[in-house]
């Protein structure tokens, strides 16, 4: 039995009435409009899923960002269109080209324009928060879960979406909200076990050594990145790291030797002086996909989720939809290998980025990273993500990081949690300094990007320090 | 003295500046150590300039990994105390 919320409530019922429209539209072809990301293409997914099994013709397409062009070209295609984790921040413009009668937008970011007379399920719409308590793909769930029989797969997925959009961020590194209704329907379903484990990266697939030595999401000193540090430091701990000649992964440790590896990492990492706080980002909660063979990269949902992370970043989201409906073929083994070469290309550029002198330049109220030309553009996002998360728990400063791409610079935003919850808005920011050098920026509160000219970065940071500025001087006032 | 195999048992040493600090932090988590959970025992000493914190935990080395980080953060609490206290003392 799952008590819903008001807000909550009235969410899931909005979803039940566009699945409704969409049944009784009897649409034969339908276009599916997703965002590049690992959320975007796990939405889409639930969408295809559920199309597919209504006899409905599909043809899905990914974007970055939605512009006039794109627009004019969706405009000629004359078939009704789905949005899928992107729609909300291009209202007006939906509703200027495109005929509202024919589009529905699920999306989970912060809504921008008139959405009247579009069919749009939107969390922020209904007091709910699109940061934290659903995704892209949660929201596609919520509506396709109601036109079909069996829904296990899409539960997984939109757990997936949640995951890679850094929602896990309740009591243990859970899902909370609405994503929290989308687990218990898993479990109910058994499609969804929820355990408590080490969350190291490919805790289902790679040996035990790889996987610490690879968790670019909270950083071990000595630890992350070094292979070899990382296998002696188990040997040292009494870790059979093989049996049979095989490496053995996370997931065939037994309790004792969990328990023996535990203490080795704490006694370590407290050794260093390091918090709690980075302590226990080595533990948490893990979502295992019941239906997938033990040892997969599809049985973790983190794993899951970077690997439609990279094939999205790397621009094959294709692959990754394939992959999240279900392909285990050519496709999965591409896939894998995209995978492999984005970890590379993020551990180079985190590297890079850390390490050369002169790209951190620290102000009272920003810290800010200058990727340009030493981070890929590709894996920015990522890349600044892991800085943040690896920052101390009482960091109270706003992180940018930039890369460049031809001639314009990328620029991730990461907003402290603490600064959000008292008002901080990383979209305002982000918005507010791009459109001041004729840059677009857009995104969600605790984490926005933008893209600017390339030359116009000295005046791109004077807009950031001015708005961060203003809304520190705002907050002090509330 | 719990006789299952399923019971978890670690050892976690902190080393701090001094051992008089050691000895603050020390007598200010101990009382914590009397607290009674069920499938849980904890206990520390003190040695010169560290605290050896022993626990034995029969509910999954999960839950013995949250002990350990609120007794980690517990301690950090007291030790950051201490130091501004300090601080405030001898500006």
């Amino acid at each position: 039995m799952i008590c819903y919320s008001e807000a909550q409530g009235s969410f899931i019922s909005k979803a039940r009435e566009i699945a409704g429209r969409i049944h009784s539209s009897n649409w034969d072809d339908v276009l599916l409009v997703f965002h590049a990301d690992a959320d975007g293409t796990a939405a889409a997914a639930i969408a295809c899923l559920a199309l597919r099994s209504m006899g409905v013709s599909f043809c899905a397409k990914s974007v970055k960002q939605i512009d006039k062009t794109m627009l004019e070209k969706i405009a000629n295609y004359s078939k009704p269109v789905i949005f899928l984790d992107i729609g909300s921040g291009y209202l007006d413009e939906i509703k200027s080209m495109l005929d509202p009668s024919k589009v529905v937008i699920l999306d989970h970011h912060e809504p921008e324009g008139d959405s009247s007379n579009i069919l749009m399920l939107n969390p922020n719409e209904h007091g709910l928060n699109g940061g934290s308590d659903v995704s892209g793909s949660g929201v596609s769930y919520f509506v396709f879960k109601n036109l079909v029989d069996d829904y296990s797969r899409m539960s997984q997925l939109a757990v997936v979406g949640a995951l890679a959009d850094m929602q896990d961020t309740g009591p243990k590194r859970s899902l909370s909200g609405l994503n929290s209704i989308i687990v218990f329907e898993g479990e109910e379903s058994g499609s969804i076990m929820v355990e408590e484990d080490f969350v190291f990266f490919g805790r289902e697939t790679l040996p035990i050594h790889v996987s610490i030595a690879s968790s670019s999401n909270f950083i071990i000193p000595g630890l992350t990145g070094d292979e070899n540090v990382a296998l002696n430091f188990l040997t040292s701990l009494g870790i059979d790291v093989k049996k049979d000649d095989t490496w053995r992964t996370f997931y065939s440790l037994s309790e004792a030797e969990k328990t023996r590896l535990l203490t080795g990492l704490m006694q370590y990492m407290t050794d260093l002086g390091l918090s709690p706080d980075s302590v226990q980002n080595i533990f948490g909660t893990v979502y295992v996909f019941t239906s997938e063979p033990k040892g997969t990269v599809l049985r973790d949902g983190r794993e899951f989720s970077a690997l439609l992370n990279s094939c999205a970043r790397m621009g094959f989201s294709h692959i990754g939809l394939a992959v999240a409906m279900g392909e285990k073929g050519r496709l999965f083994e591409e896939a894998q290998k995209i995978s492999r070469e984005y970890r590379v290309l993020v551990s180079k550029s985190l590297s890079n980025v850390l390490s050369i002198p002169g790209a951190k330049i620290e102000s009272e109220k920003v810290l800010f990273y200058n990727g340009e030309g030493i981070v890929d553009p590709r894996v920015l996002s990522p890349v600044a993500s892991i800085i943040f998360s690896n920052l101390p728990k009482d960091f109270e400063k706003i992180l940018l990081v930039t890369a460049a791409e031809d001639d314009v610079l990328k620029v991730s935003i990461r907003v402290p949690k603490k600064l959000v919850q008292k008002g901080f808005n990383g979209k305002i920011l982000a918005s507010s300094a791009a459109r001041r050098v004729g840059g677009t920026g857009g995104g969600h509160d605790v984490a926005s990007g933008a893209v600017i000219p390339r030359r116009r970065l000295q005046g791109f940071m004077e807009a950031v320090e001015k708005n961060v500025e203003e809304q520190f001087r705002m907050l002090r006032q509330a | 003295m719990w006789k299952s195999s399923s019971v978890c048992f670690v050892k976690l040493e902190k080393t701090f500046r001094d051992s008089s600090l050691a000895r603050i932090v020390y007598l200010s988590t101990k009382p914590d150590e009397s607290l009674k959970v069920k499938g849980l025992k904890a206990c520390s000493e003190l040695k010169d300039d560290k605290i050896v914190f022993k626990a034995a935990c029969r509910r999954g080395v999960m839950s013995l990994a949250y002990t350990l980080y609120e007794y980690l953060q517990h301690i950090m609490l007291i030790e950051n105390a201490v130091l501004t206290l300090e601080e405030a003392k001898c500006p």
